[in-house]
């Protein structure tokens, strides 16, 4: 053992003179008696207990001694002595399923004591920082050897909403690995820690296992059925036995439930399943699974049901069959709508004549601003992709398109060129003009025999929604902690509200915040929702790394045990003081 | 507390006065004649009849009563009061235990003296401790009085201790005659109050035995760690009183006293007892309306 202030153990020396007061302050009164002879009778009947008090006032000077010297030890801070004098990261899970527990306590508020008990046992004696551990690392307090702001840093924390990522994890292997320092985890050892290093010293917490939650959820309109919806959801159990609940779908006021769903919980994750809930309108509709469980927070899912959506599209062309059975396709699936030019938000043409609306053009003809310098027809040019994950190339494999019908052309200035032969002459391009937009495919569809290619309508649809702006199209719900991008026009970011009503203006969000999300887009109002649906913080069921025999002070500081055996040997000189003056 | 004793003065008149009602209350209670004039339980030759006896040989014929003996045929004699040229033995408690309770105790001693004075007593009082100090020769007359009463108010205790028997044997050496014997003491001896008290009444005095407590010494409240010190030996020793030890010492003294009270009733002394708070001409009327000093 030795002593982080040995200085104050000069403060023993002040043992002398308290010896001499002692024995001042102890000296009895004198009193006189005419009646000697009786006190001594009476002293000789307590012959026995005479010893004990001679020896009373040397045991009472041996308390006060040990009380001064246990102070002044305490003062001077012990600490046991240790070779490992690196410093300490505790990290502590701040995952939601740490939120899990019964009315008593939560995991959470079990692991801030352990960590409280961590940061007092060592006093000061290295240096330490507080860090939460969720989707990312957040140091609730820098490596420090002050107890107090240790203490206030746990004391602030919270579990958050959203998971532990891969990111989160491999920065904590990173500083596990440094020689500095050492990183104790503290943790219920769920929520995808397969990746966690063994350098990392982990203490497992013992939560609660009995829970359930809905780990997926959507809602989507069935197509060709007007107002109809169908429900699709997975449930995830670590009730140690099945266990019957009620998943409720009812509007988000609750004043509405369209379905009681009885489910029968299976120990592990469910299969799937989609039932369609008739008479449905748009808005926010909520999934919750009624069952009492340590976890909350997986048990409701908020989830946003925008109206339907069909791009209208117009055709023009010499041969517009394959076109319009394409389009009649997506319309009976809900996507797209066939229209007239006049009404129509996108046209679909081979003739590459200028209007005023968005065009997927293919077979580029004659002069036209989506072009210049239109040349001779390429003999069968090898596409090579330049935009490598351009979201119109997401669900295109456009190294397998046949470009047979190419031209030699050169796409305008401030084009984006998707696909190119080898030669450099663009084949897949998109072009701006008069702020206008327009999709160029340089190949003949007869020749290239492109109306029968797999890829045709696969271009039209995601040539529509590029276009339009639909490609980004909103899920009814998320899972926490994804990071989505936004419809709209990067011009014209969509305004984002998110359940604690922060509002940003952006193209791109990270939800952190489960819930019901809303975006302005324009005049136009879409919702989404998160909800936590993942399996691995719901299923708590005692998986995770095992807890690693990270040898650790714990409990309260040496100086404070000190202090406690001061004071009861304080309460043992007291009653002998008692004793001494009031008998 | 005393008058007497807040001006400090046995010689005062106040003092005297009170002591000349106590003298005027003694006679009407006593009765008697200007010499001798102190009742006696002894029968004896006086002139007042007191009792009748049964004749026995030796026994004064004169003193036989004729008219008995011619109605009953039986002889019997006349017993009388004996009316005595008596002296006042007064045992004086010196020692340093009677600190707080020697004004009491001089008060006492001198009422007594007084009234044996006027009484044409011959009045002897003794200083008592670990010795016998004379504190007034033999003496009779009311001219005694004031010689009396300035010897009480310079005496002052001495000693190292109490010695009750020791003093009784050297006040045995000093006065053959017999006499009564009162003792003003707190009859705190160490070593015990039976022997003395033995010895005077087998010397054939009327004893009388007047004690004088400390209230202090009555009770024990004292608390915790004390050092009891004797007052006479300076003896000390360290002590823890809690309840149980105060209440010890008070059984002890009121055991104490007791044992006096038996021992006194059983050798015929009477005894009066008082403490400091008490003044003094109270306890001696109260002696005084029992039938005076009488067992």
């Amino acid at each position: 053992m030795n002593f982080l202030a040995p200085n104050l153990l000069w403060g023993l020396l002040a043992l002398i003179p308290l010896s001499l007061i002692y024995f001042l302050k102890v000296r009895p009164r004198r009193k006189q008696t005419n009646a000697y002879f009786l006190w001594e009778k009476i002293l000789q009947e307590k012959a026995a207990s005479a010893l004990f008090r001679r020896l009373r006032d040397v045991l009472s000077l041996l308390l006060i001694a040990l009380v001064v010297a246990m102070i002044v030890m305490a003062m001077a801070r012990p600490k046991v002595q240790t070779d490992d004098g690196r410093d300490l990261l505790l990290v502590i899970d701040q995952s939601p399923s740490m939120a899990a527990g019964d009315d008593r306590e939560t995991v959470f508020e079990e692991a801030k004591k352990e960590a409280t008990n961590i940061v007092r046992a060592l006093d000061g004696s290295r240096r330490l920082a507080v860090v939460g551990l969720a989707d990312r690392l957040d140091f609730a307090s820098h490596l420090s050897d002050s107890p107090k702001d240790l203490l206030d840093a746990i004391e602030g924390m919270k579990p958050s909403p959203v998971p532990i990522s891969e990111t989160a994890i491999r920065e904590v292997n990173r500083l596990a690995d440094g020689r500095d320092s050492r990183v104790i985890f503290l943790t219920d050892g769920h929520g995808g820690l397969g990746s966690l290093s063994e350098k990392v010293e982990t203490i497992r917490l013992k939560g609660p296992t009995a829970n359930a939650g809905i780990v997926a959820a959507d809602l989507a309109w069935v197509p060709g059925k007007n107002g109809v919806v169908s429900f699709f959801y997975k449930v995830a159990s670590s009730f140690p036995t099945d266990k019957s609940a009620e998943l409720i779908l009812k509007d988000a006021t609750g004043s509405r439930i369209l379905r009681v769903i009885p489910i029968l919980l299976q120990s592990g994750i469910s299969e799937g399943e989609t039932i369609e809930v008739g008479e449905m309108v748009a808005g926010s509709w909520v999934a919750e699974l009624e069952v009492a469980d340590s976890l909350p927070a997986d048990n409701t899912v908020v989830m946003g049901l925008n109206e339907q959506r069909r791009i209208r599209v117009a055709v023009s062309s010499d041969q517009p069959y394959f076109f319009e059975r394409s389009l009649e396709a997506f319309a009976q699936a809900g996507g797209l709508q066939m229209a007239e030019v006049e009404s129509a938000e996108v046209l679909l043409t081979d003739q590459g004549a200028a209007t005023s609306l968005q065009q997927i053009v293919f077979r580029p003809e004659g002069e036209s601003v989506w072009w210049q310098d239109l040349g001779e027809a390429l003999e069968q040019p090898v596409p090579l992709i330049k935009a490598e994950g351009h979201p119109l190339l997401r669900h295109l494999e456009a190294e397998s398109i046949n470009f047979s019908g190419a031209r030699q052309l050169t796409a305008p200035e401030g084009s984006v060129v998707l696909v190119e032969s080898e030669s450099g002459i663009p084949l897949l391009y998109k072009a701006r003009a008069d702020g206008m937009e327009a999709i160029v495919v340089n190949l003949d569809p007869s020749v290239a025999e492109f109306f029968l290619s797999p890829w045709f309508p696969v271009l039209i649809y995601d040539g529509a929604l590029n276009l339009t702006g639909e490609e980004a199209s909103l899920r009814t719900v998320y899972p926490v902690g994804s990071r989505i991008d936004f419809p709209g026009e990067s011009e014209s970011p969509a305004l984002w509200t998110n359940p604690k009503g922060q509002v940003a203006r952006t193209t791109s969000g990270e939800l952190r915040q489960t819930g019901l999300h809303r975006l302005q887009l324009g005049a136009d109002q879409r919702v989404f929702g998160v909800g936590l649906l993942r399996s691995e913080e719901t299923l708590l069921d005692g998986s995770g790394p095992a807890a690693s025999d990270a040898q650790l002070e714990r409990g309260r500081m040496l100086g404070w045990w000190l202090l406690a055996i001061a004071l009861v040997f304080v309460c043992v000189e007291s009653i002998l003081y008692h004793r001494r003056k009031l008998g | 507390m005393s008058e007497s004793q807040s001006t400090g003065t046995l010689t005062s008149p106040a003092f005297i006065q009170r002591l000349e009602s106590l003298f005027l209350l003694a006679r009407r209670v006593l009765g008697g004649t200007l010499q001798a004039d102190r009742k006696s339980r002894k029968k004896g030759t006086g002139i007042t009849f007191a009792d009748y006896a049964e004749y026995r040989l030796g026994d004064d014929f004169r003193a036989i009563d004729w008219r008995v003996y011619a109605r009953f045929d039986q002889l019997v004699i006349k017993l009388f009061e004996l009316e005595e040229d008596a002296t006042i033995y007064l045992l004086f408690d010196s020692s340093q235990s009677m600190e707080s309770k020697i004004q009491t105790a001089k008060e006492l001693t001198a009422a007594m003296a007084y009234i044996g004075l006027y009484c044409l007593d011959r009045v002897a009082i003794y200083g008592m401790a670990d010795s016998l100090k004379p504190l007034l020769e033999p003496g009779r007359g009311k001219g005694k009085v004031f010689p009396m009463l300035r010897a009480l108010e310079e005496a002052k205790t001495f000693g190292s201790d109490t010695d009750f028997t020791a003093c009784v044997r050297e006040f045995q050496a000093r006065h053959r005659k017999k006499g009564m014997v009162i003792v003003v003491s707190d009859f705190l001896y160490p070593k015990g109050f039976e022997g003395g008290l033995k010895r005077l009444a087998g010397l054939g005095h009327d004893v009388f035995a007047i004690q004088v407590h400390d209230s202090a010494d009555l009770t024990c409240d004292w608390k915790g760690d004390v050092e009891v010190e004797c007052i006479e030996t300076q003896k000390r020793e360290r002590l823890t009183v809690t309840r149980k030890e105060a209440q010890a010492y008070e059984a002890a003294i009121t055991k104490w006293n007791e044992d006096l009270r038996k021992e006194c009733a059983r050798r015929g002394i009477g005894l009066a007892a008082t403490t400091n708070e008490v003044p003094f001409d109270e306890v001696v009327q109260g002696i005084l309306r029992k039938g005076g000093l009488v067992a």
